[in-house]
């Protein structure tokens, strides 16, 4: 006899009070339960494979020493009886069950659960509150549901589960409170819209009051995380208020020692800088560039991410908020990044510097004091290729931007040879942009009366040839320009 | 501790260049003309803080306001190639911007002495600078046509993923580090679960009809 039966009819003699019809229905299920297995056992000796859109049933043995109950699960039409019924125990069991089809890694049966309709009574079983697993399997099959698609998400908010999360957010029971937290990150991850309705349904302080000293580091993960999708989204933003409301714990987040939390806490930053400059000034004011930029030279690449990503946006600001992420000392980790290993940060290493190349002239000098050439010369040489159209970017404004002096010691740093060669890029808007970075240095020359020089240098490092051949380039602008530096600088007089 | 030092103070910063891989601004010297305006390096006016912003201030505003929201598109037109009238902040600051009294204090009663500089100087060096002044002003601070503009990303691609299932398998192994997290695995342990098995969770078997 499976255990399941043993615990049942153990039950039956405790519970008996009025249950004679659910306690039939329980032992016509056990009894189907137990024909089933024996053809289970049957079968899963000879099939292995699961089509894929097959929700029917699965048997999960458990071979751990000391366990031998096993796992049975139900079929849809069993789970919507259980959950319909008013049997506490098929109750937990079907909701259960529900669980697990939706818990597996492969195609989990979200449209054909949401069909069944129960997703309203799912949401009941959540006010259920003396009856705790209950609330945090239902909890998480909701959960689960609200992970997918943006109509599966819609499905359980519109069967009413928003308040019914945000009051178990109070719960006593941890787990049930943690499974909340994780449904509302999914449910405010979907869209501003959610993200919105969850704010003014006053999500935010009961989840704030989650974060103490005494929280253990699996739930605050899933706080930093949900706290994290409270600040996403754009179009619009997250409202002012929440955002003060939410800033000083992600702030306090950031100290954490997990790099989880760590990591999630610099992805709401990253969300919330990704925006207007006052947007961008109510992080810069909380104080925490310099944790940012310590944060930048982590050795957790799931930490250096986002904090790269947050001090880039930064950047994107006024001077001052620029000027405040190099007072934090970012010019110092800079040039690590411009050599890391993976190449998606070099990238946003060169777009942060460039846009501070883009800054006035005493940015640009910083630029230079910090000793950010010669990686930037050595990327645009060796880097991949999506770094050097950052690294092209940067050149290109610094040369915009940059006094005479400086942009001598751009040229001087070796940055031309580089730059010239990938003249050769497939890529025409880079092209165009080099173009317009030689013309700035000529214009520098002029300046200095070194134009000749200059041109003598261009062709020594096979410049001039390049030019010459995207004379005939395919794209019309890039032939135009080519031209143009041609004839004013290199053409005898 | 010389006795003789005269300080002087600042009234306002007119400009900015670079020389010799320093940054220098001109400082407008209080009680004297612009005969007397000297180039005085970076390091110079760390007692001065609120003249340089205000002048950095005037500068962002003089100068036509960057669209960052843009992706960068950098004259490609003749521009390029037309000598323009110096933008602003090259030359001495356009029309006149009224003498503010540099010495407020500070929220917290910190007297950040702004306007005065702390600098011990005698005046033959002062007379030194003068002629540079003269000559350097047209020369090295460097007029180009296009505004360098800051960018927003443009790609966002390892932007984490919204919505996150939880899974059944508790014992997952967390994704290497270093890959863009997809799906979050919650790694606690479940007090509810039972012991799970290691095996893959999708090779079940289906089942016809119920009973």
């Amino acid at each position: 006899m499976s255990l399941l039966i043993k615990h049942s009819e153990r039950l039956r003699k405790f519970k008996n009070k009025g249950k004679d019809p659910a306690a039939l229905r329980r032992q016509r299920a056990e009894v189907v339960i137990e024909l089933r297995k024996a053809k289970k056992d049957e079968q899963i000796l000879k099939r292995r494979n699961i089509e894929p859109n097959e929700v029917g049933m699965e048997r999960n043995l458990s071979t751990e020493e000391g366990e031998t109950h096993e796992i049975i699960q139900l079929s849809l039409e069993e789970i919507l009886q259980g959950v319909n019924g008013s049997d506490t125990e098929l109750q937990l069991q079907a909701t259960q069950a529900t669980r697990r089809l939706l818990s597996r890694r492969k195609d989990p049966p979200i449209n054909e659960i949401i069909e069944l309709g129960i997703i309203p009574r799912l949401v009941e079983f959540l006010t259920y509150a003396d009856n705790a697993p209950l609330q945090f399997e239902a909890a998480w099959a909701l959960t689960n549901i609200a992970a997918g698609t943006s109509d599966h998400t819609k499905a359980v908010v519109e069967g009413g589960a928003l308040p019914a999360f945000i009051a178990l957010l109070s719960s006593p029971h941890m787990h049930v409170s943690e499974q909340s937290v994780w449904a509302l990150g999914n449910i405010a991850g979907d869209s501003p819209l959610y993200r919105d309705a969850l704010i003014n349904c006053n999500a935010i302080p009961p989840l704030l009051a989650l974060v103490s000293p005494a929280t253990p580091v699996w739930f605050l993960r899933n706080i930093t995380w949900t706290l994290s999708n409270f600040c996403r989204h754009k179009n619009p933003c997250p409202p002012l208020d929440a955002v003060q409301k939410m800033l000083p714990v992600l702030i306090c987040l950031l100290e954490h020692e997990d790099s989880e939390i760590i990591s999630d806490s610099c992805w709401a930053t990253s969300f919330l800088t990704d925006g207007s400059n006052d947007r961008i000034q109510v992080v810069v004011d909380t104080g925490v560039l310099p944790r940012l930029v310590e944060l930048m030279a982590s050795p957790e690449l799931i930490v250096v991410t986002p904090a790269l990503r947050t001090v880039g946006n930064v950047v994107t600001g006024t001077n001052e908020q620029t000027q405040a992420a190099i007072d934090a000392g970012v010019l110092a980790v800079l040039p690590h990044l411009l050599q890391h290993a993976k190449p998606t940060i070099q990238k946003e290493a060169a777009w942060m510097l460039s846009n501070i190349a883009a800054g006035p002239c005493w940015q640009v000098q910083q630029l230079i004091t910090c000793g950010l050439l010669p990686p930037l010369v050595e990327l645009l040489d060796k880097g991949n290729f999506n770094a050097q159209k950052e690294a092209v970017w940067a050149v290109a404004n610094f040369t915009t931007g940059g006094t005479v002096e400086q942009i001598v010691e751009l040229v001087q740093s070796g940055v031309l040879k580089p730059l010239l060669n990938l003249l050769l890029a497939k890529d025409s808007k880079t092209i165009l942009i080099i173009l317009d970075t030689i013309s700035n240095l000529f214009l520098a020359a002029e300046k200095l009366g070194e134009t000749e020089r200059l041109c003598l240098l261009v062709e020594r490092l096979g410049g001039l040839e390049k030019l010459e051949a995207l004379q005939v380039h395919e794209n019309k602008m890039v032939c135009q320009v080519a031209l143009n530096i041609i004839e004013r600088y290199f053409s005898d007089e | 501790d010389e006795e003789d030092v005269d300080v002087f103070e600042v009234e306002k910063i007119l400009d900015v260049k670079t020389e010799g891989g320093k940054i220098l601004y001109k400082v407008r010297w209080k009680g004297y003309t612009s005969d007397d305006d000297t180039w005085e390096p970076e390091a110079h006016l760390e007692d001065c803080k609120e003249v340089l912003l205000e002048f950095r201030k005037k500068i962002v505003d003089n100068k036509p306001k960057p669209v960052k929201k843009e992706v960068q598109k950098l004259s490609l037109n003749d521009d390029v190639f037309e000598a323009e009238s110096d933008s602003d902040w090259q030359g001495e600051t356009k029309g006149d911007v009224s003498p503010k009294k540099k010495k407020k204090k500070s929220k917290d009663g910190e007297d950040r002495s702004s306007g005065d500089l702390k600098k011990k100087m005698s005046k033959s060096a002062k007379l030194k600078e003068k002629p540079r002044t003269e000559r350097e002003d047209s020369s090295d601070t460097l007029v180009l046509d296009s505004i360098p503009k800051k960018r927003t990303s443009e790609t966002k691609e390892d932007s984490k993923d919204p919505k996150k299932q939880r899974k059944e398998d508790t014992k997952e192994v967390k994704k290497k580090k270093g890959e863009v997290k997809d799906l979050k695995i919650n790694s606690k342990e479940d007090f509810k679960e039972s012991k799970k098995s290691q095996k893959e969770k999708d090779g079940g078997v289906q089942f016809g009809s119920e009973s």
